[in-house]
């Protein structure tokens, strides 16, 4: 009876499996709108920890005090991270900062890749002339250990998205806050590169930051998506949250308002149609896995 | 529908050379290859012409109306210079163009009466440019009133209802079709006008023809009266005259919400059925719509 009023989509979000042999986690998949599992199949978005490949100094002082003991050891802190209940690690490049040799970064990503039970998210500085330079040799560093890598930009596909295709990873290609715009690079790519292995990042602002225009092109990705089949942008969406959460003076004023801001950024992208969502503290996916299960 | 020619505008290096170094012929060849192209009317764009705006304008239309003998759209937000356009026009002269502003309606539209010429009217105003078809409706109502008020008669007023860049608002061409529809019913007697090459503004140059040629033939089934075009955009000029009967029925057929199939179209049918989609909000607009 109930069956007369649900909406039957065309479209759904394609699959794409991330991780080495044994420690796969699957994306996508989904022909519902966020949360809305009575009417296809649905969703699972992944909360994801972030880490950083050398110790930030840019990170919020409350965190630099949590992860004191492991953040000048990636691969302490992404076990520990994958001990906090990360469904996978995010690996900030911050290293590229410093100009270290693109060879050492690569063997420091296929390190920790290899400590964790969990897929790799690694992303570089969104720089597009130090990423094309770094990213490829990570690629290749870590061949067949299923990465998800970027940015990838209009600027800099090509290269990177080539090496990523040769070695097995999938990519996050990064639009600013656009859906014409990520319809774009998605065409771009898909004449060389699965769309199936693809996952789009049209930028995150938080809470009080811009979070509304974040959510209306997210929202309106997973609408033309599911929606009216709009093959392009079939893509699982990603939401960097814990960067732009802790940036703010809320967060920086005292932990537990980062946390609060953090989840409530993070609970209002899930809504829009985010697949994955990296935080940087791990009482956030607590708060957030308990609203959501 | 009529066209209005748009091509001698400021933002145009030879034009605004000739302009500054008062070189009437440039311009004036301009004029006369745009008349030979069958355009009805000419626009003339000298921006806010802040130098000499009265000398700019009499200068330019005394040079234009000395080869050619098409009315004459004056397109200037200068009053003064406006002024002195409409002075010596030799026809019936449209000014572009007056908006629902406290400003517009204080000095621009009173022109309209003093010097008995055509008024484009956009649905601009103090709030800004608005957003769906029945808020575009509401904010023209209220100027068209004030220009009846002014003794301007809605056959002198040609409404501009305002495209925005595709890449923009793709949705807001569908509130102007709608707008532009209900037009005869709101305000009965007003003309329509609007500037094409609005709507492909940031699109890829080479791209910007297909998107214009589109909206058109949307916009005259919608019941537009006329729209600023680029005189020697011929495919456009052609099927404005009935010409590529294959392009307008596909334009037709999409707009009907049929979905053909690309693999029985000719590849300029293909452009054009592509381009019809993303025009009627079927797709998605991003600019490499052509290459899906």
């Amino acid at each position: 009876m109930l069956e007369n009023f649900l909406e039957k989509y065309p479209g759904t979000v394609k699959e794409l499996s991330l991780g080495a042999e044994g420690k796969k986690v699957t994306l996508g998949g989904q022909s519902a709108l966020p949360f809305h599992d009575f009417e296809g199949t649905p969703g699972r978005p992944r909360l994801v920890l972030e880490i950083s490949d050398s110790a930030p100094d840019d990170w919020a002082a409350a965190l630099q005090e949590f992860y004191a003991d492991v953040k000048a050891s990636p691969v302490a802190w992404a076990q520990k991270c994958v001990g906090y209940g990360a469904e996978m690690i995010f690996m900030n490049l911050n290293s590229m900062e410093k100009d270290l040799p693109a060879s050492q970064i690569a063997s420091g990503v296929r390190q920790v890749a290899e400590a964790i039970p969990v897929p790799l998210i690694v992303f570089g500085l969104g720089d597009k002339e130090k990423d094309e330079a770094v990213l490829p040799q990570v690629a290749a560093a870590c061949s067949g250990l299923g990465l998800l890598l970027g940015p990838v930009l209009k600027e800099n596909y090509q290269v990177i998205a080539e090496a990523a295709l040769a070695h097995g990873h999938a990519i996050i290609a990064q639009v600013p806050m656009d859906v014409n715009l990520a319809k774009d690079l998605n065409i771009k790519l898909s004449k060389f590169f699965p769309l199936e292995r693809v996952v789009i990042d049209p930028l995150t602002s938080s809470l009080g930051y811009g979070l509304e225009y974040s959510y209306s092109t997210k929202e309106r990705i997973r609408l033309s998506a599911v929606v009216h089949d709009d093959k392009t942008l079939q893509s699982p969406l990603i939401a960097r949250v814990g960067r732009e959460a802790w940036k703010t003076k809320e967060a920086n004023q005292d932990a537990r308002k980062g946390i609060l801001w953090e989840s409530v950024t993070a609970l209002n992208l899930l809504l829009a149609g985010d697949d994955i969502i990296t935080l940087r503290h791990p009482e956030s996916l607590k708060l957030i896995k308990s609203l959501i299960n | 529908m009529i066209l209005i020619g748009e091509n001698i505008q400021i933002l145009s290096r030879v034009v605004s050379d000739a302009i500054s170094g008062t070189n009437a012929p440039p311009l004036q060849e301009l004029a006369a290859e745009q008349a030979k192209a069958g355009v009805h009317w000419l626009d003339l764009n000298i921006g806010p012409a802040r130098k000499k705006p009265s000398e700019t304008m009499s200068w330019l239309v005394e040079a234009i109306q000395e080869v050619v003998d098409l009315p004459l759209s004056l397109d200037t937000t200068n009053p003064v210079a406006m002024e002195a356009g409409l002075a010596i026009c030799r026809k019936k002269p449209l000014i572009n163009s007056a908006a629902g502003t406290q400003e517009s309606k204080e000095k621009m539209l009173p022109l309209a009466k003093q010097y008995n010429a055509n008024v484009v009217i956009s649905v601009l105003n103090d709030a800004g440019i608005p957003s769906d078809a029945a808020s575009r409706a509401e904010s023209i109502m209220e100027t068209i009133d004030y220009a009846n008020g002014l003794g301007i008669p809605n056959e002198d007023i040609w409404v501009d209802p305002i495209l925005m860049p595709v890449g923009v608002d793709q949705q807001q061409i569908l509130e102007v079709v709608e707008f532009v529809r209900m037009l005869p019913d709101i305000a009965p007697g007003v003309k329509s006008t609007i500037g094409l090459s609005n709507l492909s503004s940031g699109v890829p140059r080479h791209l910007r023809h297909i998107l214009n040629r589109v909206i058109m033939v949307v916009l005259e089934n919608a019941g537009l009266y006329s729209a600023i075009v680029d005189s020697f955009d011929k495919d456009l000029l052609a099927l404005n005259a009935g010409g590529k009967p294959e392009i307008l029925s596909v334009i037709h057929r999409v707009m009907d919400g049929e979905e053909l199939k690309p693999a029985d179209l000719s590849p300029e049918e293909r452009d054009y059925y592509k381009t019809a989609r993303v025009i009627m909000c079927q797709e998605i607009y991003s600019p490499s719509w052509l290459e899906v």
